[in-house]
């Protein structure tokens, strides 16, 4: 029998009997069985019943449930995470649990693997509906057990960022907020710092009597903290030519050379699973009463 | 069980346990006592290991408090002063998983919480929410999930705070139950009543220092033996007013119609003797006895001097 960490089982318990996670699993796929029928009709509607046109269907929609699904998880992970800790804390039921054989690590990947758990329940859930691009070819199961890896990295590295924000805050609130805004820094915010500092770069440039294009040099790394690119680079892959992400990143500079640039996905995939797992020792750290 | 040698903790500025020493033997039901802010529950989150000393060492069963924290963990059963349950979930499932926390699972788990639930006097309330059920029995709840991993010391923090008379008297008569099996309690709590009733010893602590500790029935007596002594005379007034005054141990006298209070600084077996004598020049005595004090007053005359 697997043993659970009690942490996560009393999670689930709970989660199963509020309407909360009913609500979210329900509204979730609502929102893909839409983009599933009006990417097909969006498509198909004006042209005869196996227009070539068609095709493109299962791939289109394949990315647009994919993209929901990641918005979904920037929108609910830091909402649940945000909170985890720092409701035992207002509740006070934080000192008891840590006066059991728990420890701080396990309370707090316990925390983290319950608001997972709400995603990957919304991703099984949805799986009827993504599983809809099969039927018309051009998506295979590889690509769909790698968007689900990819979405699970993503949940980690969003999630742990909530469950840190949880372990530093006092108030539930103060925690989610805070959650929501890293998050968001990380996916428009890096991009938008990236693009600004080619702008003034770029600007810079236009004054000098040489003209040299603008490079945002070192600056570009800031997007391996970005769980947005690497969804990117990952669907680029799957449904592009794999080099949209270079694109983009040479819009800032020329990265041809730069095998930073070039491995982006691998890389970012990696130091967002390391960053992760620091947050979360920070975090169980945070609430060690020993430690503190 | 618990020996608490010198005791620091100091919060910035504020020196909250002021070198406090205090044990408790196996089987005791110690009443800590202290005005607010004296230090009570910064020495208590101590115990459970919620909050690191600045100095000094505690104890638990011969273990440091502070090295290795799984095997104190085992020992101590720790209930604060609030209820801290979980809505959604039953008395059963709520026990369970404090049980799962402290590794035990399935079946022994749930013949633990039924075992624990008795002992709480909630025997029949396990397929009921938490959420409904009253503050008395939320936290008698909270008792039994201390319970459930068996410790040995149990440590409260102004457990009773909040509840009604009635909710009182049951958590108080489960307490006494549960020291008549053999746990050790550490209780702290504002209601000095409800501690002078249960309690085997008390500790008084005030701004961070241990003001006055033992047994209750020892505490009283000594602090009886400063308090005058009643006579109520029958007859013969006259002649028990004389023999008292030329008593030497008799230092001051008033009188109130047939009773006579004295100032007596002899021991008890001297306080016999005076009786005897009284008796012996012919006074009839219906009562003699020295004016007891209450562990209230106790905790005013050590505590209040001191924070004026």
């Amino acid at each position: 029998m697997i043993k659970l960490n009690p942490v996560l089982e009393n999670e689930i318990r709970r989660n199963m009997r509020s309407m909360k996670v009913s609500w979210m699993i329900f509204g979730g796929n609502l929102l893909l069985t839409l983009v599933a029928v009006v990417t097909c009709f969006g498509t198909g509607a004006g042209r005869d019943y196996m227009a070539a046109a068609q095709y493109r269907f299962p791939v289109q929609c394949y990315m647009i449930m994919a993209y929901v699904l990641f918005l979904l998880i920037c929108l609910l992970v830091p909402g649940i995470a945000g909170g985890s800790i720092a409701i035992e804390r207002e509740r006070r039921t934080l000192d008891i649990l840590l006066t059991t054989h728990l420890s701080p690590w396990k309370i707090i990947v316990g925390k983290l693997e319950a608001s997972l758990c709400v995603i990957f329940m919304l991703a099984c859930s949805s799986l009827p509906v993504i599983s809809l691009v099969l039927i018309y070819g051009g998506i295979g199961l590889a690509d769909l057990l790698a968007l689900v890896a990819i979405l699970v990295v993503s949940g980690i590295f969003i999630g742990s960022i909530g469950v840190f924000c949880s372990a530093v805050s006092r108030k539930t609130t103060v925690a989610t907020i805070l959650s929501y805004v890293i998050v968001l820094f990380l996916v428009l915010g890096t991009i938008a710092l990236v693009a600004v500092i080619h702008y003034v770069l770029g600007v810079q440039a236009d004054q000098m009597e040489v003209y040299r294009a603008p490079d945002v040099g070192g600056w570009i790394y800031l997007l391996y903290l970005n769980p947005l690119v690497t969804f990117y680079g990952l669907l680029s892959h799957q449904v592009g030519s794999g080099s949209e992400l270079m694109n983009v990143c040479c819009c800032f500079g020329d990265f041809t050379r730069n095998p930073g640039v070039r491995y982006m996905l691998p890389g970012a995939i990696a130091i967002q699973l390391f960053l992760s797992a620091l947050l979360l020792i920070i975090a169980g750290r945070r609430i060690n009463p020993l430690r503190r | 069980m618990l020996q608490i040698v010198n005791l620091y903790k100091k919060y910035d500025s504020l020196l909250a346990l002021n070198g406090l020493n205090m044990e408790i033997r196996k089987g005791q039901l110690y009443g800590f006592v202290g005005p607010n802010g004296a230090g009570k529950t910064t020495t208590i989150r101590i115990v459970a290991g919620l909050l690191r000393p600045t100095g000094g060492e505690v104890r638990i069963d011969g273990i440091p408090v502070g090295k290795d924290v799984k095997p104190l963990k085992s020992k101590i059963g720790y209930v604060p002063d609030f209820f801290g349950v979980y809505d959604n979930l039953t008395v059963m499932e709520y026990l369970e998983f404090y049980g799962s926390a402290y590794g035990i699972a399935g079946k022994e788990a749930r013949t633990r919480a039924l075992c624990v639930l008795d002992q709480v006097e909630l025997g029949s309330m396990e397929n009921r929410f938490v959420d409904e059920l009253s503050r008395g029995m939320q936290q008698r709840l909270c008792l039994a999930r201390a319970l459930i991993h068996r410790p040995q010391l149990l440590v409260m923090d102004e457990p009773a705070s909040g509840l009604d008379p009635g909710a009182r008297r049951v958590f108080k008569h489960v307490l006494q139950h549960l020291c008549q099996e053999g746990y050790t309690v550490l209780i702290s709590s504002h209601i000095l009543s409800d501690l002078a009733d249960m309690c085997s010893n008390i500790g008084i602590i005030n701004q961070g220092k241990m003001v006055l500790q033992g047994e209750i029935e020892d505490i009283m007596l000594s602090i009886d033996s400063s308090n005058p002594v009643l006579i109520t005379v029958y007859s013969q007034m006259e002649k028990a007013v004389s023999l008292l005054r030329r008593h030497p141990l008799v230092t001051r006298m008033s009188i109130d119609r047939n009773v006579i209070s004295i100032l007596f600084s002899g021991s008890r077996e001297e306080e016999a003797l005076l009786l005897r004598e009284i008796m012996e020049a012919g006074v009839l005595v219906t009562s003699f006895t020295r004016e007891h004090n209450s562990l209230e007053s106790v905790f005013f005359n050590l505590v209040e001097p001191e924070q004026s």
